[in-house]
């Protein structure tokens, strides 16, 4: 049982190289596969003891902390893990035969070795208790995930990915400097150690230095308001299979790097309060909100518009953590958990249908309930789900959301939501109105195979399931939440 | 020992929404023979079973009776029973499916206990109406169901945010009587008034309902409004602003009606106007007018429903909507025109018939609690509800000018529809104590006294005379009023404009590249359907996964 | 029109009664003082139709338009 955090990460780690010497492009995909689903299982077995018995420590090479690298395996990590590998599983299952038609032959081996690196990168960030392990994790999965970018067949993909790199590699630079920061501050780099070694009284001006650095850092990760251009630019040029994959996880491995980094590490100074920096983040996020589901309104593709409502959904997730109470913190770990689901779901939809189409438009989805009716069943249900209809899990993170919003001092904001999914309301409704009610209908999509539609049937069922039954999401959030807000010592 | 969930009347109707989606030609008779379960489940099994149910998470409490609950389904399941006689004709499916499926999630709210409950289905309702308003198959009743469907889902939102700040501040989510004293519940209030129709939001009824087909706006009339009024009785009786809100109602259907040319808007906005007076009684807030309220609201379902189905022949029959285009039928439609004037003489309450007995409760109410100026607007508004409804509909339609248009009365369960309806009308007018068993309060109020009736028939006759004296300004022209839509038809192009504008400014002052493409116009929608296939997995998927939960929460 | 002058004077007839059903009035259960005078609900409710008319016409020359405003 102590060896599953570091089974999870050394798994797909031993067999991309394994793969590199195989060239084969259907072994690849296979063993990915293979692997994608043993670490699920894994990881759900790791998430029932941690829930049960809490969280496990594991040194690396037996050298003890704080001078080695540890492992750290709590509720939190295993929370998101258990997400990073559902979706990487979904994905890859979904995603086969679009990485065949649109990734050149020669590279699909390496796609699907990218692929596992990014895993192992996001593992690593999610489970690591060392600073300066996670920026090593961090820039592992940031080169995977250029290579996975630059992939695809538009012409600028390439630039997408060159942007991309520049603005990752200006993010973990600063987080670099602030981690460094920190070490000649306190001279340790585990992150428990540095969590007490750094006390109230301890503020210098380089502390407050490393957090602002951070906070940047953290923030082009998880495009907060005014960083946030590179998502939508990303997301539209990358290959489909890869924005549906990282919509669900690349996004909320930046909350996850916030909630460790701010709530864990600087627990004891509680720097957002201290240096309202709370509002800040609040206010930047509120503006977020807004101006992502404005330009989403406009959208006429239909990547953008996901991708505009993707930041949009991460501001909620940021907001409502800038909130500071604990439910404020549940209501943006369920968010977490229901918008990947479903994120994924859509852009998933998209992958299977257009694999050759470049610039998919909402003109593209014309007519396209009669011709599959149960898979455009299962788009409108993940898109009510978008929306926040009862009995879809994005109307428990709506509900939480809302609650903690009121609970906390800035009532106020419970209007934005509400106007905001109105917006929502409308930019969905466009879809739907080209789906069902058009005349024309669209032969030019491809037909989806069955186990891609499988994967989209268990993703709305998911979806539904968890807006009924919310002890996976909620419950777990809940005891993450009281454990960061009421217990001093992990 | 039943199991609880199987004593919720609701239940056959989803069944039979679903089995209609399997078996497409044997709708009616699935139809008639789950609200026929209902029926029995209702006045047999649900008033005499152990009831609550609580989940252990939230205190969910989704089956709570109470006897004006019962009181509001049994009128319902019996208008549903009407109203499915009527549309025997009629061949779509999927509105029969629908109509269903609205019928069971308006029984769902009726017996909800808790607010959550109340709120899922609330929606379910609404887009399960949009779907009936929608299977008209026409363009108007295409853009019509858009604009019902935004307006209610507003409202929903409405309703929702005033829901969470109520348990947020309260943490209880049972429902029960409120006070006007916190933000979350004006709120609550606003969700609940929208879907009765309160000002500004009352266009929505007369744009809507007038556009669902000849069968299905009968059940449009009897659902929504009347849940809104069961659950204003039970949250908000006695606020009084309800009051001013109601006489506002009245006097907007009234004036409305009057001016208005199609058939069956003229009863929509007489829909708003009798909405109005049960509202009225709710703010009033006494037993009387509690009373009042259900017993009002009981006949208005039934009378109106007569009036939308003696409409609705005409227009089945003769396919003429406007009061410009039809005339003198009562000798070729005899039947209708006799039903159509039952209906109307009951709406006026008429002595003799269901209207009378419930309307002199509200008046009374009013009276007995010394209102003076609130009496004095009821008594203005039953003149009025006898001019534009009592008098304008049946004249205008059966009777004034002759148009010589050939056709017979409508087929023969439509007729039956008919005349079972205006006998319940005319059988509870003349043994009110059958209604008046089954009200919330116990009932001491006797209809039939030398004042009431005298007073009535007064009043009635001098509107009838006041009618007639004026004929040539109530002279029906091609026209429409413009109402509160005004402020938001065909107002795309405008919002269009504005979020442009609104986006290019934040992206050039944040100096980003920004994507200037302006949205394509809406294609011009000839034709649609939304295809069968898709709606019934998205139930069944939706269904499947609800049970499945249920039944490892129950056990 | 000649159904229109029927039918007043049928209502004429029938208002030739109004009087004669004062004798169900039981004037001592009424609790509003205008109640009692002999010809109030008559008079109020030809008022009240007449002036719901009125508002009804006025309303109208702002608030009509033709059929096909909207399309």
């Amino acid at each position: 049982m102590n060896q599953l955090p570091v089974l999870v990460l050394i798994l797909p780690l031993l067999v991309a190289p394994i793969l590199l010497l195989f060239r084969d492009n259907r072994y690849a995909y296979n063993m990915s596969l293979g692997v994608s689903f043993l670490n699920l299982l894994l990881i759900i077995s790791l998430l029932h003891y941690v829930y049960e018995d809490g969280n496990i420590l594991y040194e690396l090479g037996s050298w003890e902390a704080p001078i080695g690298i540890r492992l750290n395996a709590d509720l939190l990590s295993c929370y998101f893990l258990l997400l990073m590998s559902f979706m990487s599983l979904i994905c890859l299952i979904a995603g086969h035969k679009n990485v065949k038609s649109q990734i050149e032959d020669d590279n699909i081996y390496l796609f699907y070795i990218a692929w596992l690196l990014c895993n192992v990168g996001f593992s690593g960030i999610i489970l690591t208790n060392d600073i300066f392990n996670l920026f090593v994790f961090l820039e592992i999965s940031s080169l995977a995930s250029y290579f996975l970018i630059s992939q695809g067949n538009y012409k600028a993909s390439s630039l997408a990915a060159i942007q991309y790199l520049f603005i990752g590699s200006i993010g973990a630079v600063f987080i670099l400097f602030a981690i460094g920061i920190l070490y000649a501050n306190t001279g340790t780099l585990n992150m428990s150690d540095l969590s007490n070694k750094i006390i109230n009284n301890n503020i210098s001006l380089s502390m407050s230095l490393s957090i602002a650095m951070f906070l940047i850092g953290v923030g082009i990760k998880t495009a907060l308001f005014p960083l946030h251009g590179w998502l939508v630019r990303t997301y539209t040029y990358a290959p489909s299979i890869i924005v549906s994959y990282f919509s669900g996880t690349s996004t909320k491995i930046g909350v996850y790097i916030l909630l460790r980094i701010f709530l864990d590490v600087f627990h004891s100074i509680n720097p957002l309060e201290h240096y309202e920096l709370a509002q800040l983040i609040l206010f930047l996020s509120l503006i977020g909100v807004l101006l992502s589901t404005l330009y989403a309104v406009k959208q006429i593709e239909v990547k953008k518009m996901l991708a505009y409502s993707s930041v949009a959904q991460l501001s909620y997730i940021i907001l409502a953590i800038a909130l500071l109470t604990p439910e404020g913190l549940t209501a943006s770990l369920v968010h977490v958990f229901n918008h990947s689901i479903i994120k994924t779901g859509l852009f998933l939809v998209v992958t299977i249908l257009f694999i050759n189409n470049k610039d998919v438009s909402i003109d593209d989805f014309s007519g396209l309930g009669s011709k599959y009716p149960l898979l455009m069943s299962a788009f409108l249900l993940l898109l009510l789900g978008l929306i926040g209809l009862p009995l879809t899990s994005g109307f428990i993170s709506k509900w939480y959301l809302v609650s903690a919003i009121l609970q906390s001092d800035y009532w106020y904001i419970s209007v934005v939501v509400l106007i905001t999914s109105f917006m929502t309301l409308f930019y969905v409704w466009l879809l739907i109105e080209k789906i069902y009610f058009s005349v024309s209908v669209n032969h030019d999509s491809s037909i989806p195979t069955i186990s891609q539609s499988l994967c989209i049937y268990l993703l709305a069922a998911i979806t539904i399931y968890l807006g009924i039954e919310t002890s996976l999401t909620f419950g777990i959030s809940d005891q993450i939440s009281t454990n960061f807000f009421y217990n001093t010592n992990k | 020992m039943i199991n609880n969930l199987f004593a919720h009347p609701a239940l056959p109707l989803v069944i039979g929404s679903l089995l209609i989606f399997l078996f497409k030609e044997k709708s009616n008779h699935i139809s008639i023979i789950s609200i026929l379960i209902s029926l029995f489940i209702l006045i047999f099994i649900t008033s005499n079973v152990d009831y609550v149910y609580m989940s252990n998470i939230t205190a969910i409490n989704y089956f709570s009776y109470s006897k004006l609950a019962y009181l509001f389904c049994l009128v319902f399941l019996i208008m549903g029973l009407i109203g499915k006689l009527f549309s025997i004709y009629r061949d779509s499916y999927k509105e029969k499916a629908m109509v269903l499926l609205y019928i069971s999630s308006a029984i769902f709210v009726l017996f909800s206990g808790d607010f959550l409950t109340l709120y899922i289905f609330w929606e379910i309702m609404a887009i399960a109406s949009t779907m009936v308003i929608w299977s008209n198959n026409s363009r108007e009743s295409f853009s019509a169901g858009n604009r019902y469907l935004v307006m209610h889902l507003l409202g929903g939102m409405i309703l929702l945010l005033g829901i969470i700040g109520l348990y947020v501040d309260t943490n209880d989510l049972q429902i029960r009587l409120l006070n006007l004293d916190t933000w979350y519940n004006w709120m609550i209030l606003v969700g609940f008034l929208l879907n009765a129709g309160a000002p500004p939001f009352s266009q929505w009824i007369p744009d809507a309902y007038p556009e669902g087909s000849y069968s299905s706006t009968v059940f449009l009339s009897a659902y929504t409004t009347k849940t809104s009024v069961f659950i204003l009785i039970v949250t908000f009786a006695g606020s009084h602003v309800l009051m001013l809100i109601g006489i506002y109602m009245i006097m907007y259907g009234i004036v409305y009606a009057l001016l208005e040319n199609d058939i069956r808007r003229i009863l929509a906005y007489s829909i708003v106007n009798q909405v109005g007076f049960m509202i009225v009684g709710i703010g009033i807030g006494t037993e009387l007018s509690i009373n009042g309220t259900a017993a009002h609201a009981f006949s208005h379902i039934l009378y109106k429903g007569l009036l939308l189905m003696s409409a609705g022949s005409v227009i089945y029959m003769i396919n003429k909507r406007k009061c410009t285009d039809v005339g003198g039928l009562y000798k070729t439609m005899p039947i209708t025109a006799i039903c159509g004037i039952v209906g109307a003489l009951a709406i006026s309450a008429f002595p003799l018939t269901s209207g009378f007995i419930s309307k002199s409760m509200i008046v009374d109410a009013s009276i007995h609690e010394g209102m003076e100026l609130i009496w004095l607007m009821l008594l203005v508004g039953s003149a009025g509800v006898f001019l534009h409804a009592g008098i304008k509909f049946p004249w205008f339609v059966f009777f004034h000018k002759d148009k010589k248009i050939i056709t017979t009365d409508p087929p023969k369960y439509m007729k039956y529809a008919m005349i079972i309806t205006s006998g319940i009308c005319i059988f509870i007018g003349v043994w009110p104590e059958l209604l008046y068993s089954i009200l919330p309060y116990s009932v001491s109020f006797i209809p039939y006294t030398g004042n009431h009736v005298a007073s009535q028939l007064h009043i009635l006759l001098f509107s009838a005379l006041a009618f007639f004296i004026s004929l040539k300004y109530l002279e029906r022209t091609l026209t429409i009023t413009l109402d509160i839509d005004f402020l938001y038809r065909d107002k795309i192009k405008y919002i269009k404009i504005l979020v442009n504008f609104m986006s290019n400014m934040t992206a050039r002052s944040i100096n980003y590249i920004s994507f200037i493409n302006l949205r394509k116009n809406f294609n011009s929608i000839e034709n649609y359907l939304m295809k069968q296939t898709t709606v019934s997995v998205m139930l069944i998927i939706i269904l499947i996964t609800f049970t499945v939960s249920l039944i490892m929460n129950i056990s | 029109m000649n159904d229109r002058n029927k039918i007043i004077y049928i209502l004429i007839v029938l208002i030739n009664i109004t009087p004669y059903l004062y004798v169900f009035y039981d004037f001592k259960k009424v609790s509003f003082n205008i109640d009692n005078a002999i010809g109030f609900y008559p008079i109020f409710g030809f008022i009240a139709c007449i002036a719901l008319i009125i508002i009804a016409k006025c309303l109208a020359l702002i608030l009509k338009k033709e059929d096909t405003y909207y399309d």
